[in-house]
């Protein structure tokens, strides 16, 4: 068809979508509980499969089983009803987040928010009260900020971590605090007195005001929850290096465009219309362009695929 | 990979939730719950409480059979496999008699053709004009992704491709090609529905 052709076609099926109206609107309570049962057959049908699994395979029994729950839950004291005003324009499981919003996370499982201009991650065994577009209070578990300047606040009982436009991982257990920094620097307010954490450093603050400083790696098993926890990466639009460059920050690694092969599709454009996990986009991408990659120590090494 | 992905987006969405993948599952229920209910509505008398019921029950069982998806139907249309047989057990259980109605996407013919959205055959059911706007819908409806909702957007909504991005949180490229992709996928599923008669006299 030519140019012409098509004009006309978008012209009448933009006539016929409008003809048609906008579908009808199903009902949101109704939507809410066939979610919430639909979700529960969901997990048990994964923890059945997975039974069977571990009575079959040693390995099986071995590797991390992963049942994710996230609960969008309101406030367990009775109190007011504040507002509820939207925070973030971001979306986790379908919920949009709203101000004074709890977010818990089941045990082995992991959790990803557009959270303002940040992004969020919570690991298993997390909750999170979120009270604006740039502050939250951790009550229990571990949360990931990918801040993007927006100088977000993490409250705790046992002190307050404030960005300095970083990524950084706060973990709260019953008596101690630990900050890790990725990128950037975090300021903790703790016990009346200002530490400051640059990239590659963690703080250990215990509940009689000790802070401790080390030294730690910026990637590695310890942050592999944080990966797990990513949002779905979609291609399409987007060039090999952006990409790269995404799933790279956060798994804490450089790339290295080894060869010309490689330098020249960095601007590769990608196409797919699937969301991803980084891992999964990362490969798909690679392997359109016909390139590979391994790990050397804080480095990802791309290279033409032989 | 890439390719399996792009050819069987629906194969890999179930093989994501059957390892487990909360953000499939997320995709999996904001796809496909909107056009179920409205499949399953006409179907019991417009009754939303029977609907959200036979919806509910064929979910759950679709999801506890989700490793024999084999990918030859798309996903909707497997799941409404599920809600005929649950609508029928509701009407058996409650001994009251399924609504005497005759839908579009009962037609056999049309039923292949939403099915297969690139079929060509002519379904030699003559579609009344006022019929056309709820075939429009269905097509909508069984469109792949946000193709349906794109469409809706842009027009009826009247929202700009940038909008659209940041409804689908995709750069604006990747929302123009999506409308795109959704254009030519409405347009091979309506024409092959409507038996090749749509045109602007149509409309």
């Amino acid at each position: 068809m030519d140019d012409m052709g098509n004009s006309n076609s978008d012209d009448a099926i933009a006539a016929l979508v409008r003809l048609a109206g906008r579908r009808p609107p199903v009902p949101e309570d109704a939507m809410r509980r066939v979610r919430e049962a639909v979700h529960e057959e969901w997990m048990e049908s994964i923890g059945r499969r997975r039974r069977t699994r571990w009575i079959g395979s040693a390995a099986a029994v071995a590797a991390a089983l992963v049942t994710i729950v996230v609960l969008r839950m309101t406030p367990s004291t009775p109190q007011p009803v504040p507002p509820r005003t939207v925070v973030a324009g971001g979306q986790t499981n379908g919920a949009v987040i709203y101000a004074n919003d709890v977010y818990e996370v089941a045990n082995g499982s992991t959790a990803s928010l557009a959270w303002g201009k940040a992004t969020l991650r919570l690991d298993g065994g997390t909750r999170v009260r979120v009270a604006s577009a740039t502050e939250l209070t951790l009550e229990r578990g571990a949360v990931y900020v990918d801040s993007n300047e927006s100088g977000v606040l993490v409250r705790t009982p046992l002190g307050n971590v404030r960005d300095v436009g970083t990524q950084f991982e706060v973990r709260l257990t019953q008596d101690r605090m630990r900050v890790r920094v990725r990128e950037g620097r975090v300021d903790l307010q703790h016990g009346g007195t200002t530490h400051w954490a640059t990239a590659g450093t963690e703080l250990d603050a215990d509940a009689q005001g000790g802070v401790t400083e080390h030294s730690i790696a910026r990637n590695g098993a310890e942050w592999e929850w944080v990966l797990r926890a990513a949002p779905p990466i979609h291609l399409d639009g987007r060039t090999l290096s952006e990409v790269v460059m995404s799933v790279t920050r956060d798994e804490g690694l450089k790339p290295v465009w080894f060869d010309d092969a490689a330098q020249n599709a960095a601007s590769m454009r990608l196409h797919g219309d699937v969301p991803l996990t980084p891992e999964e986009a990362l490969d798909t991408a690679l392997v359109a362009s016909g390139l590979t990659a391994h790990t050397n120590g804080d480095r990802l090494i791309i290279k033409r695929r032989k | 990979m890439a390719e399996f992905v792009a050819e069987h987006p629906d194969r890999f969405l179930v093989a994501r939730m059957v390892r487990g993948d909360e953000v499939a599952f997320g995709e999996f229920f904001e796809a496909h719950f909107a056009p179920l209910f409205r499949f399953a509505m006409p179907r019991v008398a417009n009754d939303a409480q029977i609907a959200e019921d036979v919806v509910q029950a064929a979910l759950c069982r679709a999801v506890r059979k989700l490793s024999s998806y084999r990918g030859e139907a798309a996903l909707l249309t497997w799941l409404c496999t599920f809600c005929r047989h649950e609508i029928s057990a509701y009407f058996e259980k409650a001994s009251r008699v399924p609504p005497m109605v005759e839908l579009l996407d009962d037609i056999p013919e049309v039923r292949m053709a939403l099915e297969s959205l690139s079929a060509a055959e002519r379904p030699e059911t003559a579609l009344q004009r006022n019929e056309t706007s709820r075939l429009v819908q269905l097509v909508l409806d069984r469109l792949p992704g946000h193709y349906g909702d794109a469409l809706e957007w842009k027009y009826i909504d009247g929202l700009s491709v940038v909008e659209i991005a940041e409804r689908l949180n995709v750069g604006t490229k990747a929302a123009e090609s999506m409308l795109t992709r959704a254009r030519t996928a409405f347009r091979d599923a309506f024409t092959a529905a409507h038996g090749g008669r749509w045109s602007e006299a149509e409309v």
